[in-house]
């Protein structure tokens, strides 16, 4: 992409008081450029399960918006420790979050299908040094 | 299609913060965050017991028309500060989850559509 739109977030571990103001403030990107309202549901979705799931699951890290002429890249960066089973994760209903982060409506086990169903494009390399989630929505 | 204010004239729900000239287009009921950004959207009158600060994420990002806390659950101040800051309607309702669908049903508001 040689032109367009990029933005940085840092996405601190455990910062749950935080949880959705980088999703709140990518949809506002979103909508000040005009981006179809069907579309910045999808986009946030997407970064609203991934922003939570760096919170819930990660040492913390870094998601970046990046927008050209055709496509929406989300790009989710975190520095470990990594998902164990990628495969288990996928599936609806898994969920290794704690029974007190269940208690506050989190760890259904719904963020990772969500993150797939509502992205046009998504990639997921992850070990015990970081996840990188990379997501592609088209626009046109 | 019923507005926030003429839902809270009709059953006596309280605002606990500013009542927008919005429109209920659907009602849903669910304490899952996951399962809310899935299905609420636009207009949404969401019933959930939970009132932690990330309830109010959830609602401005679906664009919820309110969301409504059964069983005279009490809501945090913190709550409520970031609901006013993202313009969330809040409501407190003295009955059950149930009690609050039901009265919606009454006043026509249906599913959400999937």
């Amino acid at each position: 992409m040689s032109s367009g739109y990029k933005e940085s977030f840092s996405i601190v571990a455990g910062d749950f008081a935080s949880a959705g103001e980088v999703s709140a403030r990518i949809k506002i990107i979103l909508r000040m450029i005009g981006i179809d309202p069907a579309i910045i549901r999808r986009v946030s979705i997407a970064a609203y399960e991934a922003e939570l799931n760096m919170i819930i699951h990660s040492f913390g890290g870094e998601m970046t918006l990046k927008i050209d002429s055709g496509s929406i890249h989300i790009d989710c960066v975190d520095t470990g420790p990594g998902i164990e089973d990628i495969e288990m994760a996928m599936k609806e209903g898994f969920s290794t979050a704690s029974p007190d982060i269940q208690m506050m409506g989190f760890g259904a086990g719904m963020g990772l299908p969500n993150i797939k169903k509502n992205s046009d494009e998504m990639e997921i390399r992850s070990d015990p040094g970081g996840t990188h989630l990379h997501l592609k929505f088209n626009i046109v | 299609m019923i507005t926030v204010r003429q839902l809270i004239e009709k059953t006596g729900f309280t605002p606990l913060t500013p009542v927008p000239e919005a429109e209920i287009t659907s009602g849903y009921v669910c304490d899952m965050l996951s399962w809310v950004m899935a299905r609420a959207c636009n207009g949404t009158a969401w019933v959930t017991v939970q009132s932690h600060v990330n309830v109010v994420a959830v609602a401005s990002l679906t664009g919820c028309a309110c969301v409504i806390i059964p069983d005279n659950i009490a809501v945090s101040e913190e709550t409520l500060d970031a609901a006013r800051g993202r313009d969330v309607c809040i409501l407190s309702a003295p009955c059950t989850s149930y009690g609050v669908a039901a009265a919606l049903h009454d006043l026509g508001v249906g599913e959400v559509k999937r």
